[in-house]
């Protein structure tokens, strides 16, 4: 019987315990048996349960709970996870699998995302004040929502991965972007970077080696919000874009130039070329060559 | 109806003046409307799919 009660014991605290990392809506009951506590543990791996810990800045607010998942262990945040977390000033999570976004932090600089899997998201990246990059590259994104970044007024920086759908105002209230890296040109008619306003990117840069983007329409880019915009597009397929529907006109209006022998301004502008064919790649001497010292990741 | 008309000097646009996307023959490509060099010998046809008002 004594056995029994401690069995009891050691399961009541480590439901406690277990409870710690878990959203208020998945806490464990009472009721709950030492399997259901066992689960919790086996599903670590698929989903962190992050809430509990990084709001723990009400606890130590001058640490910076920056996440840098160099090793990958992290494969899933919650939605919320990190919802009004004014400690992260940068996410590293190169190995997700599931993800809908991060929103409403206050400090958060620099996002680097990396998932396999397609997405669904609605206000993927919004409400992130001082954000200045995001590169969310890997998979393939099924953006349904509006506004996947929204209000970002500080982001200067975008690299997003190929998209099968984007839902209208992709890219809205972000002023200040510099640089816009993306697999294909976002195809939405007119409301994808002015939506609010100008947009003063100088750089939209598509990485697709292999076929033109489909322009549905020049609206935006031969309109007067996006006052700064250049094309580039890789070296292969400069003539293609200079004779394809749309893209003609555009390139009339503001030339269409080559990624490659731009790198390197390109870079200086701040373009993160990490997890694109071109990096640690700079031109030199007419070529494209690499430097390992540039230290943008590679895509593995 | 398929609208074809100068868009300058080097290039003629395309669109339906019933507000319906237009399709590239032997394509999956579609647009709102297309603007191609004059000398571009693409086809186009209107499709069934109204073009979404734009909200401002």
């Amino acid at each position: 019987m004594s056995y029994i009660n401690d069995l009891e014991n050691v399961k009541e605290r480590l439901r406690v315990a277990c409870n710690r990392y878990l959203a208020s809506e998945d806490k464990l009951p009472v009721t709950c048996t030492l399997n259901d506590i066992a689960d919790v543990f086996d599903e670590y791996d698929e989903y962190s349960y992050m809430n509990a810990f990084l709001n723990s800045i009400e606890v130590f607010p001058d640490k910076d709970y920056s996440i840098n998942d160099t090793e990958g262990h992290i494969k899933g945040i919650r939605d919320y996870a990190f919802y009004k977390n004014s400690a992260l000033k940068s996410v590293f999570l190169p190995a997700l699998e599931n993800f809908t976004g991060i929103t409403d932090c206050d400090n958060l600089e620099t996002i680097i995302v990396k998932s396999a899997s397609s997405r669904t998201n609605t206000y993927a990246y919004i409400n992130l004040p001082k954000i200045k990059k995001i590169i969310d590259v890997g998979g393939v994104w099924n953006a349904q929502g509006y506004y996947a970044f929204g209000n970002l007024a500080s982001i200067e920086h975008i690299s997003i991965p190929q998209t099968i759908f984007m839902a209208r105002r992709f890219v809205d209230g972000c002023p200040n972007l510099k640089t816009f890296i993306c697999y294909d040109y976002p195809n939405n008619e007119n409301v994808n970077f002015t939506y609010r306003g100008a947009c003063y990117v100088q750089a939209i840069i598509i990485l697709n080696q292999t076929s033109v983007s489909t322009l549905s329409s020049t609206n935006e880019l031969l309109g007067r919000n996006m006052p700064n915009a250049v094309i580039y597009v890789p070296s292969a397929l400069q003539s293609s874009y200079a004779s394809a529907t749309n893209w003609t006109a555009v390139n009339a209006a503001r030339t269409i130039l080559q990624i490659e022998s731009n790198i390197n301004s390109l870079r200086e502008l701040g373009a993160d070329f990490s997890y694109t064919p071109y990096a640690n790649k700079k031109w030199e001497n007419g070529a494209l060559v690499t430097d390992s010292t540039i230290g943008e990741e590679v895509d593995s | 109806m398929l609208v074809v008309e100068d868009y300058g000097t080097e290039f003629k646009k395309t669109y339906s003046d019933s507000g319906f996307y237009i399709h590239k023959i032997g394509t999956s490509e579609k647009y709102v409307d297309a603007i191609d060099l004059k000398t571009a010998t693409f086809e186009y046809e209107e499709t069934d799919e109204p073009i979404e008002e734009v909200e401002v």
